[in-house]
């Protein structure tokens, strides 16, 4: 090697960096190793050491923000940064968050240590298999992007079977040491019990599972039970819990023998290899690693408990030709795990993963998804989502290029909603939505590389799949989708997403979304790399409803638009309605606010009220509701209730849909806005009345109050759910909506609020999710 | 040198239609006249098909030295009886016809039954159906009952060994075979082959039996006496050649097209994933590969399968100079044909109504990842948006991947995109002749696609799409800007509207870069070939040593 180079060696192991560091070292790398480690899970074999520092050349500024630094814990931008400027190489645990983050951020080469899994677990399931029952498909992406720089070192060869072929083409042998692993025979006996270890019994299941059965069979036999208990197994006098030094070089040279039950085929303790190390004898029972590792002929290999009961009872009788027999041959257990052995290995990996061609950094393709035919408010957000990153895309000279899609549907037919992108240089793509069952993802899985290691049990029967036409976004690198409803089906989608969520107005008009919707939405969030949230109160439904982990909702800026009509041309001498936008949707509180304006016009309420917004115009008593696409049931409703009342009918005058100028103006002509909604992420038209010097009239609802409280607009709440409360607020604002209007922000200081704003903010977060370079 | 070439392609095969069966008579053509001697192993199967190549290519036979399973399977030959089609005699077809009407009586009759509401007609129209039926049944049980026992018995053992075979070794779960029988009565209401039980079952059998004959060639090749310097493997799909142990085995390793396009080569189900073990097994286990660019060499050999780059040589294709194919007295100046100055007569043998026709040009398989979706978008937009008068022809059949023929259906165009399908090579060096540009929009490719020689062996220019397989090859001749970004349809779309208005610019522009690859006949290829062979034999060496 012309340089040293350096590598971040993210354990804390013990054992492992007893061996593994001083060979790094001794092979020219610079190592460094993590301080910061909680034991919350009771991990008795990690520990912390700074005994390497001395060997790095870092500056001492950077030295100490690293040691500062938890890297269990997302890492700030400027770790990152340090990570990716001073290190050629991490070598990581294989934590599906940690590993994660650097194939999100680093650049480096990227090798995952793989050793001792249980059962068939692999590391492609460990990697991709999220904690609430979904595969996470991007993470596999991410790593097959990746290609010439992710590696799997695999601590024992036979790992690689259960592996994912996309793992196992990328994986190295790459062999676990042990210290000192060559027979010292010093095991003298004596001591007429046997040894059993096995840790925390009254706080872990698998070994509480272990002792039971460890007692049943052998109970009987005289015997001590080793290893640290986080809590005291008071009952049982045998079961010795941590031991002083000299108490366990005694155990280990002077007990009958050691019983090892594990029949784990891809995992192994280290006790039974220490046990060699002493020239303990050692019984194990066949199926496990150790067959593996040599010992499928071995004279200590046990069939079956009988078989092993019969083998200890002679060496607890001192059978010496079998005790001979048995420490004689179980030394070769420990041959892979001598120093020269690994070291051999460790040097072939190492070349191998040096000598990957390194691709420059290419161009990192972003796919900003609208997963549904929307033209209101999403359609918005979506649009106001690009313009912004392909602004900062264009200042910051970024390596990225952007992609608009959306689903194919009559709509867009009428007019190109999109040229605005178009304009931008934004590539625009057009994608149907298909449903697919299991055997199509299967075989889809299989062709991806990704069989056979997905867990089945997590893959839905039937999918929803978006398809371009193309590659079916397979060219690109990070999705975002504008919103969390896509297809009737769960998602399937191979590439890392973001999804905005907007609401979860499920939780609190139930009705609004069918259990079936609202079960594939979480599914789809639950797949996806992060969430953005425009609102506090949304990311807290995230975590709450959705069950997403806290790390991964990320609060994003609302992307608001104010109105380009200046609130200053037209004078009105006199106001005289209220205007009240909605839409045709059952969650709006229609039938509520139609009571409690029947009341407020009983009681001598003098303004008339202008209802405007999507579909609105069924609720003229006559309209016809034939091919309205509405819920018909919930319209009637409003129509009746209209149509009994005189008042009503006198007082209220529905627009239905208008173009965006004159709602603005008809917004701008008005008292106050009334928005009697609630649920949803906050209503916009607060915003857009500000803008135009109106005051408004709301619903009390956490995501109103932060919508509105982000734009510093003081608005007039009422309870939704009390008629009183709403007549009150009618009334109050009748007479006070100068006095609210005065109150109001100045334009220039609400349009700091806007979306073009937030591009920076915007940006930033999104390179957190995906890295990208910069030629700034 | 002494070259062996394993051949071990499934029965029905013929050599000289084949792409790389062409390919591989190239090859070995090459090989001969180089002063190699050539070993060429395949299945009995294969024989005749592989005696067509060698006289196609002008071979010597006599030079060629042919190992060989001893025989056809069973199976092979009930199924070649019954299914491959011969030349019947008036006996038989008078046969077929009686056949045909029967069907169409009983055809009308179960109409009938089903049409009718009095019992009386019920029964009548029932009776050729309870006739038919005692036909069948009444001999069958008459047969099986004056059968000797032991054939009773070796019939069931026949069928329950037939079913362990489809279970065990077809890959079919005994756990989803209720589900699978439901989903086939499903595919064969709707024709849908693919997704068929039946079909699949007939394909597991079919794919044992090719496996089996490729591990008797290969074992025929380990017991044969002399060594034999390489043993070239020009497909992935055959991982039994992987233990050949008479020289060393180099293969070719073309690309990994369903692993880049899962989603959409997953409607294919068990066709796809069964080659795609194959493939992967064999990129797995092989140590000395051939592709046909650097970009699958880099990417797929050496960062996804992580072979070492001395491991992995990248020998570009020959160019396929279409001129031999036209035959064209008086050689008309057709060096340059974007002055069209061909005979009527010529287009009129070669295009008949289309003779007059102005069109772009893609010759490919319709396949998901040659991005032909896109070019209909393209296409669509110049004539109905920009009026451009222009057709758009293809090979690729309209049905094969679905999504063509829906769109060209759903926008009407199917008096504008016209498919010409299977075309003879003359036909298709005429297509490329008479063609105004030569588009290609492929989004994946194992090499430098062949379409760019093709026409301008012929005189006619190219655009292309900007992937690394191209960029390669375009970029170190300055010609990025023939390029466009396949992924974007109007800019597709952009620079055939650009190319058509400037194609005597662009041709004399791709000349250079043409006139190179003109320059690699197919014996500089097979030069190159041997050289790969001779560099890896002496690695091979070295890491003995």
């Amino acid at each position: 090697m012309d340089k040293r180079k350096r590598m971040l060696w993210l354990f804390n192991h013990t054992s492992l960096r007893k061996t593994q560091v001083p060979m790094l070292i001794d092979m020219g790398y610079e190592v460094y190793c993590p301080k910061i480690y909680s034991y919350e899970w009771g991990d008795y074999s990690a520990s912390v050491s700074y005994d390497f520092d001395s060997s790095l050349t870092l500056p001492p500024e950077v030295l100490e923000e690293l040691n500062d630094t938890d890297f269990y814990s997302p890492l700030t931008f400027s770790v990152m940064q340090i990570i990716n400027s001073y290190f050629d190489v991490i070598f990581s645990v294989a934590i599906p968050e940690i590993v994660e983050r650097f194939l999100v951020s680093y650049s480096g080469t990227l090798v995952v240590q793989g050793y001792g899994l249980l059962g068939n677990l692999s590391c492609t399931e460990l990697l991709s298999y999220s904690f609430n029952n979904s595969t996470r498909l991007g993470i596999l992406d991410m790593i097959k992007k990746r290609r010439n720089n992710f590696w799997l070192a695999l601590g024992y060869r036979n790992l690689k079977e259960t592996e994912a072929l996309l793992l196992q083409n990328c994986s190295l042998y790459m062999p676990i040491e042990l210290v000192d692993a060559v027979p010292q025979n010093k095991w003298k006996g004596g001591d007429n019990r046997i040894v059993f270890v096995c840790p925390k019994i009254r706080t872990n299941k698998y070994y509480e599972k272990v002792y039971r059965e460890f007692c049943n069979d052998f109970g009987d036999l005289p015997h001590i039970i080793g290893g640290r208990q986080m809590l005291a197994v008071e009952d049982d006098k045998n079961v010795t819990g941590f031991l002083p030094d000299d108490k366990y070089i005694y155990n280990m040279t002077h007990l009958a023998a050691m019983f090892y039950h594990s029949q784990e085929p891809r995992h192994i303790h280290y006790h039974p290899l220490e046990a060699i190390k002493w020239g303990m004898p050692l019984i194990f029972m066949a199926g496990g690693m150790l067959d593996h590792l040599g010992g499928i002929n071995l004279p200590g290999r046990a069939t079956s408990v009988a078989d092993a009961r019969k083998k200890l009872k002679r060496l607890l009788m001192g059978d010496n030709i079998f005790i001979k027999k048995v420490t004689k041959s179980q030394e070769v257990l420990l041959q892979s795990f001598n120093k020269d052995y690994c070291r051999r290995f460790w040097e072939v990996g190492m070349r191998k993963i040096e000598s990957a061609l390194i691709i420059p950094g290419k161009k990192r393709r972003i796919a900003v998804i609208m997963p549904a035919p929307y033209i209101g408010g999403v359609y918005d957000y979506a649009i106001r989502f690009c313009i912004n990153l392909q602004e900062e895309i264009q200042i910051h000279r970024a390596n990225v290029e952007l992609i608009f899609a959306y689903p194919k549907n009559e709509l867009y037919a009428e007019k190109d909603y999109f040229s605005i992108l178009k304009k931008r240089n934004i590539q625009v793509r057009e994608f149907i939505i298909e449903t697919k069952d299991r055997k199509w993802i299967e075989a889809t899985l299989e062709l991806a590389g990704y069989q056979p290691r997905i867990n089945k049990l997590s893959l839905p029967d039937t999918v929803t799949v978006l398809r371009d036409g193309m590659r079916d976004f397979g060219d690109c690198d990070y999705a975002f989708f504008m919103s969390d409803s896509v297809g009737m089906k769960p998602l399937f989608f191979l590439c890392p997403y973001t999804m905005v969520v907007h609401d979860y107005i499920q939780r609190y008009v139930p009705e609004a979304v069918s259990a079936e919707a609202d079960r594939v939405k979480c599914y789809n969030q639950r797949q996806a790399s992060s969430l953005f949230v425009t609102s506090e109160p949304t990311r807290q439904d995230a975590i709450n409803h959705g069950c997403i982990d806290p790390e991964r909702v990320i609060l994003s800026p609302p992307l608001i638009s104010f109105p380009e009509f200046n609130r200053k041309s037209g004078i009105y001498k006199e106001k005289t309605y209220f205007l009240w936008s909605t839409n045709a949707a059952p969650h709006k509180n229609h039938l509520r606010a139609l009571d409690a304006l029947e009341l407020y016009y009983q009681q001598g309420g003098a303004l008339e009220c202008v209802i405007t917004g999507a579909f609105t115009q069924y609720f003229k008593p006559k309209a016809s509701l034939t091919d309205a696409p509405v819920v018909k049931e919930y319209i009637r409703k409003i129509q009746k209730k209209i149509e009994k009342c005189e008042l009503l009918c006198e007082h209220i005058s529905i627009k239905g849909n208008m173009p965006k100028i004159t709602y603005e103006k008809l917004l701008h002509g008005a008292c106050f806005a009334f928005h009697p909604g609630y649920g949803d992420n906050g209503n916009f038209t607060v915003t857009d009345a500000a803008s135009l010097g109106v005051p408004s009239l709301a619903s009390d609802y956490p995501a109103m109050r932060y919508l509105a409280d982000y734009a510093g607009i003081k608005v007039r709440y009422f309870d939704p759910f009390d008629i009183d409360s709403i007549v009150d607020g009618l009334h109050e604002m009748e007479q006070k909506y100068i006095e609210m209007s005065n109150q109001l922000p100045e334009a220039d200081v609400l349009n700091r609020k806007s979306f073009s704003y937030q591009a920076e903010r915007l940006y930033q977060l999104i390179r957190k999710q995906i890295a990208f370079d910069e030629e700034m | 040198m002494r070259i062996g070439v394993f051949l071990g392609y499934g029965p029905q095969t013929i050599l000289s239609k084949e792409g790389l069966g062409r390919y591989i008579g190239t090859l070995i053509k090459g090989f001969q006249d180089e002063g190699h001697s050539v070993v060429i192993a395949s299945p009995h199967w294969l024989v005749k098909s592989l005696d067509g190549l060698i006289d196609d290519f002008s071979i010597r036979k006599a030079d060629v030295e042919c190992i060989t399973t001893t025989n056809d399977p069973v199976l092979w030959k009930i199924y070649k009886k019954i299914f491959v089609k011969k030349k019947r005699g008036r006996l038989y077809r008078l046969f077929e016809l009686i056949l045909k009407k029967i069907k169409c009586f009983f055809g009308w009759t179960a109409n009938k039954i089903a049409q009718t509401d009095s019992y009386a007609n019920f029964i009548i129209f029932s009776i050729p159906f309870l006739f038919i039926t005692t036909a069948i049944i009444l001999p069958a049980v008459i047969l099986l009952s004056v059968m000797p026992f032991w054939l009773v018995c070796v019939i069931l053992l026949f069928g329950v060994l037939s079913a362990y075979v489809l279970i065990k070794k077809g890959g079919v779960g005994l756990d989803d075979l209720r589900a699978r029988l439901s989903s086939s009565v499903k595919a064969v209401k709707s024709h849908d082959i693919s997704a068929s039980f039946f079909f699949e079952c007939m394909f597991s059998l079919f794919r044992i039996m090719e496996h089996s004959e490729q591990k008797k060639l290969r074992d025929a090749i380990n017991h044969c006496q002399d060594m034999v310097d390489v043993w070239f493997v020009p497909s992935l799909f055959w991982p039994e050649a992987l233990n050949i142990n008479k020289g060393i085995v180099v293969l070719n390793a073309p690309d990994l097209v369903t692993e880049e396009f899962p989603l959409s080569y997953a409607t294919g189900g068990k066709i796809y994933t069964s080659a795609m073990k194959g493939l992967q097994f064999t990129l797995q286990k092989g140590k000395w590969f051939i592709t046909y660019g650097d970009y699958i060499r880099n990417e797929l050999l050496i960062n996804e399968y992580k072979k070492s780059s001395y491991q992995v040589v990248a020998i570009r294709h020959a160019n396929n100079n279409m001129m031999p194919y036209i035959n064209i007295p008086n050689a008309i100046n057709i060096l340059n044909n974007t002055r069209k100055n061909y005979t009527k007569a010529f287009t009129e043998s070669f295009l008949g109504k289309y003779s007059n026709v102005r069109y772009i040009f893609y010759s490919s398989q319709s396949r998901p990842h040659k991005n032909i979706l896109n070019l209909l978008k393209a296409f669509e937009y110049l004539l109905r948006k920009r009026f451009l008068p222009i057709k758009l022809f293809l090979t690729g059949s309209f049905d094969i991947y679905k999504p063509i023929g829906e769109y060209i259906r759903e926008h009407n165009l199917e008096k504008e995109v016209i498919s010409f399908y299977n075309v003879p090579a003359q036909k298709l060096a005429a297509l490329y002749y008479c063609a105004d540009l030569v588009v290609n929009p492929t989004l994946y490719e194992g090499g430098f696609p062949f379409t760019f020689g093709e026409g301008m062996s012929v005189g006619t220019p190219s655009v292309m799409s900007d992937i690394p397989q191209t960029r390669e090859v375009l970029e170190p001749a300055g010609l990025e800007d023939i390029m466009f970004d396949p992924y974007d349809w109007k800019a597709m779309a952009e620079k055939i509207e650009y190319a058509l208005n400037h194609k005597e610019e662009l041709y004399q522009k791709e000349l250079p870069l043409y006139q190179e690859m003109a320059k690699r006949t197919p014996e500089v290829e097979a030069a190159e070939y041997v050289e790969a062979f001779k560099y890896f034999i002496a690695q091979e060496a070295a890491e003995k040593a």
